[in-house]
């Protein structure tokens, strides 16, 4: 006789299996080629400094869509962000600055060197490029366009992070690092929230965040 | 060299390849090779050349999130006759997470020779009456899970162990996010998600 509860579990897990892999496919977005700068074994320094240049990138990219997303800055995207999306842009770029903090302290902890940030657009681009992102900033020109983006770059991280977690060896850089890519999928699923609102499945599309894309 | 490459395959991640037509698990050369002896090395999934012991402590570490996921699916099923709407659609949807959590860690488990803890028949999962009690018990089930994972990553032997845990632990934090929301309360409070979640 069969168990009940076996089947119903046995059926849940064949439909979230189904359900993940079709809402993956659709969700993720195609800007972005990841790429391993962690492929070789390395050291915990060079891992922190790897991770602290990409939380350097995200710092520059939501400071970068406040920026034009609010009107400071000069052109036709002035003022895209909506009153929704606004301070939650607000906020992440804040708890990406604090992640450069934690990693930069890490860093020097270990002796070692904190890789200077991109200060202009045309370094912020030039870190883009180097991380594969095929899509130009320069391009964006909807609230939309700007949060896909930003999910984008959520996505690459969650990648690198994991990436690390499997190189990393001592416990304060795996904590540290655990902590950070629980934050970062944390923004990834917000951001998607913002763009379909209601919409879980694609705010948390897969048991596992892996920053495929 | 992919990282995915070292990870062992468990059905959703199968599917997910599948699905998506990948191929890659016809190219993947995850070999399973037995290391003998009375050494703590139960087993050895070796990846090209690049050998992995999962150890006894390690099998101990993921028996016991395997232990907090399986009350987790007991709670998601108990409580999602109490939701309606949004928070019904968000528990049906981890709750499917929730399960290819487990099975992920049970196939690892066996992967490594040795057994996945089984659920237990019964969970003191209290008497919740309202949405807002269900939606309180999966948050605090939630952050015992986040909790949990946070422990476990740095006591993880294997880098790619380490790195399935995270990816768990980043999902089991999406969920703390969309459970704060659903309660009114900020989703992302905080720059570090730590087992105070």
């Amino acid at each position: 006789m069969t168990d009940p509860r076996t089947t119903r579990r046995e059926l849940v897990r064949r439909g979230a299996a189904t359900t993940a892999a079709v809402t993956l496919a659709a969700a993720v977005p195609s800007l972005l080629e990841p790429v391993s700068a962690l492929a070789k074994p390395v050291d915990d320094a060079t891992v922190l400094a790897s991770l602290l240049r990409v939380e350097q990138v995200m710092v520059f990219a939501y400071e970068r869509a406040l920026e034009v997303g609010v009107g400071v800055g000069v052109g036709v995207e002035v003022g895209v962000l909506s009153a929704s999306a606004q301070p939650v842009l607000s906020s992440f770029a804040g708890q990406e600055r604090a992640h450069v903090r934690a990693l930069s302290a890490s860093l020097r902890s270990l002796a070692g060197t904190v890789p200077a940030p991109p200060t202009t657009v045309a370094a912020f681009e030039s870190e883009l490029r180097h991380l594969r992102v095929r899509r130009s900033p320069a391009t964006l020109r909807t609230e939309r366009q700007h949060l896909r983006f930003l999910i984008g770059l959520e996505t690459l991280i969650a990648r690198h992070y994991r990436y690390a977690i499997a190189r990393l060896s001592a416990e304060k850089q795996l904590l540290i690092a655990a902590e950070i890519m629980a934050n970062e999928a944390q923004h990834a699923t917000l951001l998607r929230e913002l763009v379909t609102p209601g919409n879980f499945r694609r705010a948390v599309p897969s048991g596992f965040v892996a920053g495929m894309t | 060299m992919a990282l995915d490459e070292h990870l062992p395959d468990g059905p959703s991640r199968r599917a997910l390849l599948r699905t998506a037509g990948a191929g890659i698990a016809a190219g993947s050369s995850l070999l399973l090779a037995g290391c003998g002896g009375a050494a703590k090395p139960r087993r050895k999934l070796v990846a090209g050349s690049d050998p992995v012991a999962v150890r006894d402590e390690d099998i101990a570490v993921l028996n016991e999130v395997l232990d907090l996921e399986n009350e987790a699916i007991a709670s998601y099923e108990a409580g999602i006759q109490l939701l309606s709407g949004h928070g019904r659609a968000a528990a049906a949807q981890f709750l499917g997470q929730e399960l290819a959590h487990a099975t992920k860690l049970e196939s690892t488990i066996r992967a490594a020779g040795a057994k996945p803890h089984p659920p237990r028949s019964s969970y003191p999962l209290g008497n919740p009456s309202d949405e807002a009690a269900v939606l309180r018990q999966l948050s605090t089930t939630e952050a015992s899970l986040v909790n949990a994972y946070l422990l476990a990553i740095p006591k993880l032997t294997p880098g790619w162990l380490r790195a399935v845990a995270a990816g768990i632990l980043a999902n089991e934090s999406q969920h703390v996010s969309v459970l704060r929301m659903l309660r009114g309360r900020p989703p992302v409070p905080g720059a570090f998600v730590t087992a105070a979640e």
